[in-house]
Parts: C-alpha cells; sequence; structure tokens
C-alpha cells in the first residue's frame, strides 16, 4: 500500500475537537458551519447516502426533541401555537434544533472516522499507546458486526417460530425483540470472551509492542494539528470571554459575531486540507 | 519441542470438578499428536492449559508441571511462551481481531516487539507457506470458512513457535476445506518438524497423519499412545475412537495397524460382501421444487434448481461451502425471495408467508442455543404454540417423549448437555407437527454419542412419515441416515439420486466406501460392513 494519506492521530484530533466544540456550544453559526463542513465531507467522499439516511432520522428526532423539551420547560416569550394546552414557542423550536443538530454532527463525525481512519490501522497504533482501552474498542468493534449478523439469523429462526415482527402494533414489534435480545446478550458475552482469548493467545498485553506500517508524522501532518489546536485554543478563549454565548431562551434574536464565523472558517479550511490529502482507496495509518 | 505434563490436577473457577484429573502425558520433539474424545471429557482444557491459558486466562485451581522443553510454563514469561507455543480455534469467525488479512498476521507479531521488516518476511513467509499469498489485503469477512481458517493457521504460524495447538479446526469446514487444513498441518509438521497437536472430535481425517494419539475420557487420559498401540487394544470404548476403515482392518482380523489402504482392500477383495437391502420407502411426493432460483443482489446464488421429496424419506444434501445449500433451505420456508415454484402436497405454497409455511414445514438452523429463551424446556416449546395461539399444550409432552427428553421437561434448557439442547431445539422445529422437516447441519460440532442418538430420532421421525431434507458435511451420517442424496455446488444440484450417487464421487464419500465400492455397492459405514460381512459368514 502507497504510504500517502494522513497520520490516525492527526484525524483523532479532528474528529474530538469537532465533538467537543459540539457538546460546548449553542452558537448556532458554529453548529450549523460544523454541520454544512460535514456534509460536504461525507458528500465529497462519496457518502451521500449516509447524508440522507441520517436526515431522514433527524426529523423525527426534532420532533421527539421538542415534545421532551416541551414537557419540561414552557419558557420563551413568541408563542407560535399551542398543543394540549401547552405553548409552543419559537425558542423551544429552536433550542431543539440546535440540539438535533449538534446530535447530527456527532453521528456524522463517527462516519467520518470509519471512512477516512483504517481500523486495523487504528488498532495498531493505539494498542502500542493504550493497550487496554484498545482491547475494549476492538472487543466492541468485532462484537457489534458479529451481533448484527446474529440479530439477523435469529430473526429468521423466531419469525419460523411464529414470532410476529411486523405486527402494526410497534408495541408488539418491540415485545417481539425480546426473545432475541437474550439470546444475542448471551452470544454477545460469549463472544467477547472468544476474542479477549484470541487476542490473549496471540500475546496481547504481554509486554511492550511494535506498530506494522506504522506511518511517521510529515508536514501536512503537523499543519492539520496545529490548525486543530489553534482553533480549539481559539474557541476555548472566545468561549470563556461570552463571545461564543448564545442563550436563545434569553433572546432568541442573534447577531452576526466575527468570533463564530472565524471559528466556522478555521474549521472548513482543516476539513478542506483533511479532505485534500486523503486519497481514495487508502486510509490513514 | 518436548512436552512433558506431570500430576496436573486443574478445577474451573466456582467448580468442585476436576476438570483435569491427574493427567500425565509426554510428547517428544516434533511429534503429530490427535486428542480425541466426547463433548466434556475436557479435551480443549488440557491443550489450554499447554498453552497456559488455563489457569492464566480462564483462572481457576491448577497443580501439578507443566515442563515446555524443560521449562515450567508457569514461569516463562508470557511473551516467550506466546512465541512458543500458538493455538489455532474452532469457529475462525471468532479467533480473527482484525479486518485485513496481512493486518490479522501482523497483530501477534507486533505484540513480540518485533521490527516492521521481521514482521512483513513473516506476514509472507507464513502465506506462502499455507498457500494463500493472493489473500495478503483481502478483507477478512469476504473470506469463505476454510480460507478464514487458514488464515488463522498463517497467522499461528507466523510466531514461527514449536508448537502449533488446533482446536477442532475443521469441524465447520466442508471435506474439501477440511482436507486442505490436514495438508497444511501435515506440512507444518513435517517441514518445519513444528509440534502440532490436534484436538478432534471426528478422527478419521488425521488419524493416518498423527504419531500418537490421546483418548480422553471426564477429565482422564483413557489413552495415550501410538495408533498401532491402539488398533492392537480391545477396549470397546477405545475401538469407537476408531475411524471406520481401521475398525474395518481389525475386523477383518488384520493383526497389526494397515500401512495404507491398498492392504485392507486386498483382505476385502477376498471376501464375500452380502448386498444391503434398503427399506423401501414409500413415493407419494410431498415437496416439489421447480426451477428455483435465488439472488442475493447481483450473486446468483441458487440457479435453476428442481427436486423432489417423498413423504417419509431423509434427503440429505451434500456440497461445498457457498454452494447454495442454505439458501435452498431458507427458500422452502420462505425466508428468502425467489423464482421458481415450490408445491407441498400438491398445493402451491409460493404465496404463503412464513409464519403459514411454518405449520407445515419444521426449520432447525445449525446452533440449537438460538432456541432457548424460557426458562424450563416445557415453557421453550409452549412459547412456540402461543405465537401460533395454538391452546392444546398436550402435544409438548407427546413430543418430548417422542425425543426421549420428557424428564428434562421442568429442566432450565441452559443446563441441558449438548445433545439434549439439539433434541430440544428438533423438539421446537416439530411440535407444530410439520409434515417436512429442514435440518441445517444438525450434526455440527456434535460428538459420536450425541450423533447417534440424532439419527435414532430422525429415522423414527421418517419412519412417522416426516420427510427431512438435512444439509451436512459429515458424509458418514448422512450415508448412514439418508435414503436419498442431492449434491450441490456453485448453486446448482449437479447429482440427485440414491446412495449410489455417493459411489461416483471422489469427495463425498466415505473411506469404507472407497474401500468396497468396487466389490460391492451400498457400502458407507462400520455398521454397513459389518452387516454386508455377516451376511456371509
Amino acid at each position: 500500500m502507497a504510504k500517502k494519506g494522513l497520520h490516525v492521530s492527526v484525524l483523532s484530533i479532528y474528529a474530538l475537537i469537532i465533538m467537543t466544540m459540539a457538546f460546548l456550544t449553542q452558537d448556532p453559526i458554529v453548529l450549523v458551519g460544523l454541520l454544512l463542513t460535514e456534509i460536504l465531507l461525507l458528500t465529497s467522499l462519496k457518502k451521500l447516502n449516509v447524508v440522507k439516511t441520517t436526515l431522514k432520522i433527524f426529523w423525527p428526532l426534532l420532533l421527539i426533541t421538542i415534545l421532551i423539551n416541551l414537557f419540561f420547560t414552557s419558557a420563551g416569550v413568541y408563542v407560535l401555537f399551542s398543543v394540549f394546552n401547552k405553548p409552543i414557542t419559537l425558542e423551544n423550536i429552536i433550542y431543539s434544533s440546535l440540539f438535533g443538530i449538534k446530535l447530527l454532527v456527532v453521528i456524522y463525525i463517527f462516519y467520518i472516522i470509519e471512512t477516512l481512519i483504517d481500523s486495523d490501522s487504528a488498532v495498531s497504533y493505539f494498542s502500542s499507546k493504550m493497550p487496554k482501552t484498545t482491547l475494549l474498542f476492538m472487543v466492541c468493534f468485532k462484537l457489534i458486526p458479529n451481533m448484527r449478523k446474529k440479530l439477523r439469523d435469529l430473526k429468521d429462526i423466531y419469525t419460523v417460530r411464529g414470532v410476529d415482527f411486523e405486527s402494526k402494533s410497534r408495541f408488539e414489534r418491540i415485545k417481539a425483540q425480546i426473545p432475541l435480545l437474550m439470546v444475542v446478550i448471551e452470544e454477545a458475552l460469549e463472544s467477547s470472551f472468544d476474542i479477549a482469548e484470541s487476542a490473549y493467545t496471540k500475546g496481547f498485553l504481554t509486554g511492550k509492542r511494535t506498530a506494522f506500517m506504522n506511518r511517521k508524522l510529515k508536514f501536512m501532518d503537523f499543519i492539520i494539528t496545529i490548525g486543530c489546536v489553534m482553533t480549539f485554543a481559539a474557541f476555548i478563549v472566545l468561549k470563556f470571554l461570552g463571545m461564543l454565548d448564545y442563550n436563545v431562551y434569553e433572546n432568541y434574536t442573534y447577531n452576526l459575531r466575527i468570533s463564530s464565523i472565524g471559528i466556522m472558517l478555521s474549521i472548513i479550511c482543516i476539513t478542506v486540507l483533511i479532505y485534500l490529502n486523503y486519497k481514495e482507496s487508502s486510509y490513514a495509518y | 519441542m518436548l512436552i512433558d505434563i506431570r500430576d496436573i490436577n486443574y478445577y474451573y473457577p466456582n467448580s468442585n470438578k476436576k476438570a483435569l484429573d491427574n493427567i500425565n502425558l509426554k510428547f517428544d520433539d516434533g511429534e503429530f499428536v490427535l486428542i480425541a474424545g466426547h463433548s466434556g471429557s475436557s479435551k480443549s482444557t488440557l491443550v489450554k492449559a499447554i498453552t497456559g491459558a488455563v489457569p492464566n486466562f480462564y483462572g481457576g485451581k491448577i497443580s501439578g508441571h507443566i515442563f515446555i522443553d524443560g521449562e515450567d510454563i508457569l514461569k516463562i514469561n508470557e511473551n516467550k511462551k506466546t512465541a512458543l507455543i500458538s493455538m489455532v480455534f474452532q469457529d475462525p469467525e471468532r479467533q480473527l481481531l482484525m479486518n485485513k488479512v496481512y493486518r490479522e498476521i501482523a497483530f501477534g507479531l507486533e505484540n513480540l516487539a518485533l521490527n516492521e521488516a521481521t514482521i512483513k518476511k513473516r506476514i509472507w513467509e507464513s502465506l506462502e507457506f499455507c498457500g494463500i499469498t493472493e489473500l495478503y489485503d483481502r478483507d477478512i469477512q469476504t473470506l469463505s470458512g476454510g480460507q478464514k481458517q487458514k488464515v488463522a493457521i498463517a497467522s499461528a504460524l507466523s510466531f514461527m513457535p514449536k508448537c502449533i495447538i488446533l482446536d477442532e479446526p475443521t469441524s465447520q469446514l466442508d471435506p474439501i476445506s477440511a482436507d486442505e487444513i490436514l495438508n497444511i498441518a501435515k506440512k507444518i509438521n513435517k517441514e518445519l518438524m513444528i509440534n502440532v497437536i490436534v484436538v478432534e472430535q471426528r478422527v478419521s481425517r488425521w488419524f493416518d497423519h498423527v504419531d500418537k494419539v490421546v483418548v480422553m475420557k471426564d477429565g482422564k487420559i483413557k489413552f495415550s499412545g501410538t495408533k498401532e498401540e491402539m488398533f492392537l487394544k480391545d477396549d470397546e470404548e477405545l475401538i469407537d475412537y476408531l475411524p471406520s476403515k481401521i475398525k474395518v482392518a481389525k475386523r477383518l482380523g488384520m493383526k497389526c495397524y494397515p500401512n495404507d489402504n491398498r492392504e485392507i482392500k486386498k483382505i476385502i477383495d477376498n471376501k464375500n460382501l452380502k448386498e444391503i437391502t434398503k427399506q423401501i420407502k414409500c413415493d407419494e411426493k410431498l415437496l416439489q421444487v421447480k426451477n428455483l432460483i435465488v439472488r442475493y443482489e447481483n450473486f446468483l446464488a441458487v440457479k435453476d434448481v428442481s427436486f423432489n421429496i417423498n413423504k417419509g424419506e431423509i434427503t440429505a444434501l451434500l456440497g461445498s461451502n457457498g454452494a447454495g445449500k442454505s439458501t435452498v433451505l431458507k427458500s422452502i420456508i420462505g425466508l428468502l425471495n425467489y423464482k421458481g415454484s415450490i408445491v407441498l402436497e400438491g398445493e402451491k405454497i409460493d404465496k404463503q408467508k412464513v409464519k403459514d409455511r411454518a405449520k407445515y414445514i419444521g426449520y432447525l438452523s445449525q446452533n440449537p442455543n438460538d432456541y432457548i429463551t424460557r426458562e424450563t424446556v416445557y415453557d421453550e416449546l409452549k412459547f412456540t404454540l402461543d405465537n401460533f395461539k395454538i391452546n392444546d399444550y398436550s402435544i409438548i409432552d407427546d413430543i418430548l417423549k417422542r425425543l426421549d427428553i420428557y424428564k428434562l421437561k421442568d429442566k432450565n434448557p441452559r443446563d441441558l448437555s449438548g445433545g439434549e439442547k439439539q433434541r430440544l431445539a428438533l423438539a421446537n422445529a416439530l411440535i407444530l407437527r410439520p409434515k417436512l422437516l429442514l435440518l441445517d447441519e444438525p450434526t455440527r460440532g456434535i460428538d459420536a454419542k450425541i450423533k447417534e442418538e440424532i439419527k435414532e430420532s430422525l429415522k423414527d421421525l421418517a419412519n412417522q412419515g416426516i420427510a427431512i431434507l438435512l444439509i451436512t458435511h459429515d458424509i458418514e451420517f448422512a450415508s448412514d441416515v439418508a435414503d436419498k442424496f442431492m449434491i450441490m455446488f456453485d448453486g446448482e444440484i449437479v447429482d440427485i439420486g440414491d446412495s449410489r450417487v455417493l459411489e461416483d464421487c471422489i469427495y463425498y464419500t466415505t473411506e469404507i466406501n472407497k474401500l468396497t465400492r468396487q466389490k460391492q455397492n451400498g457400502i458407507f459405514t462400520y455398521k454397513h460392513f459389518v452387516k454386508a460381512l455377516e451376511g456371509n459368514e
């Protein structure tokens, strides 16, 4: 494999700052900026189907968030309409929308990681840095596709046993999954034990470890890392100075701020650099 | 490598029963050893003690010593131990940790802190040795079972160990892949002089090639010695572990272990073997499959397959992994979309949903544990009846009695033995009184004793008029139980008919048939052979 692309640690830092920023801010420009950057990146990476599928989930998620929000608070002054005598305010909708965007940003970053980072390289690299945590992740990563396959097989068996997975009642459909989950949980426990045993017999956690095909950090890796660190530092300082604060329930109007635009532009620049250095059919390693 | 096991006793955590009971064994440098025994005889526990996983990984109490080239295994540094002994497990799915083949092999070598150049060299050499260099950067998920097992062996070999342990490496493979694994193991032993220890329930494939045989029973050593010594023993239990063709040699009065099959054949050629008469089954058609075509996206899995199954007939569907056998079964029960038509008792069932078909067709998947969700055996069967809104529970007792597990009615299914679990799964498939039973590898991973029980249950069901279509890689089992055979390759049924189908096969027949087919047709198992011989004695 040709040594192209970016170092796995650089992409991990990028993913980490995007996620942290999404959790820490309510600033609409920063959040929308993060979301649009991710959508553009995924589209450029030919993952438009991911964007489409996730957007389908977004609307019900938004609705649920609004309803939950409504249940806990009726704050806000700009009443749009009422449901069951509860006022739905503009603030409520803006807050829920921003919350939904946050969730989407986090979901998309996982897809981006999956696309840009080769999990084998990540395991190899991080095993030499933090082996126990990597083992835990390895068990999870290995387990999830196994469980998905098992669930598919079990669904076949239990359909033959008369369980109705396509009932019109949502309650019945959820109830039908219960026997499957029992089998899957037992299987998952056994399977994680097997994975750990296999790792043990291959000498994992027995001492110092090397990393095969471990790529050295290159100039562009440093540039992107510095970009990420500086953007994040600026974000924290601006947040501390209150220049990225936005509380929709206090005042739903939003004034465009240079600080928010600056952060958004930095993220866009870093993402463009990542995309330009990402080569199709090669992974970060 | 010299392996010296002295007075080993072992208890699993929270258990008062000895899993290993006073084990004393010695394996010489470069020896090829076969460890046999029924399920639960602690074969795997013994080899895990040799790797040190017992007790280091499993916990529990151990006494005694295992010396590897004179060094106590429990005192050897973990890293050194990994480099000395490597292990390949039964299920290739569960032992491969990475996504790419080269990464999988590199994983273990990284743990030994080897440098990049050495890792690269070892990856290529081990792949080359196992004949799978073309798989270098393949995604492991896209490999067949046999290829995955070869990758696992290449990974074990890349350590350049002094001993490789294979724990039932062929139990999930078709005969062709299983033979390839055997050949790699032989090559490792002969060319690299690495000790190879194989744990197996189906011994016949390995028996001819090993230097030493160990038979275990209830955690103890029942026998340890060469195959020649084992051949001379008259212990009935030990004879059970001999491969069928060796039992034939013994039955023919050979005084020492046959050097090759030709020696046995020469004696057979001088014997009169009586024709074995088979029970004639009714020829009333129950199932007609016409022009079945199944497609997975762009892949044509089943290509225009047609066949019939009669009432009370047992049909074995044989063929390599990925040939489309399970797809045929799933199409019949309606779990997959297909083209063509399926007729049951003269009625087309193509439009029927799975739940409707399940009233007439029983389906049993490979893993009996998949059928366990309730607290008692009785409740497990009641669960199926409830799903079909059947209130008459008297059938539960009938089925349990018929399969001889009535006494287990109130037991937790999780506490049942392997054979009992398999019969419970079978009871689940029978609870709606089906006319046709579809079984997907019912003997996978189970020992000879349980296999015998299942064989009897299936014959009983067939005698009651239930038609059975089963998939198996166990040709001996199939030839003993089935009336009709279908051989499937690459989505097509290439041959169909009675046992003469197998007489014509290179792989898909038994060792005994290869020895006897020129002399007399229809002899596939030791039981058949004795019957044919006694008819003339």
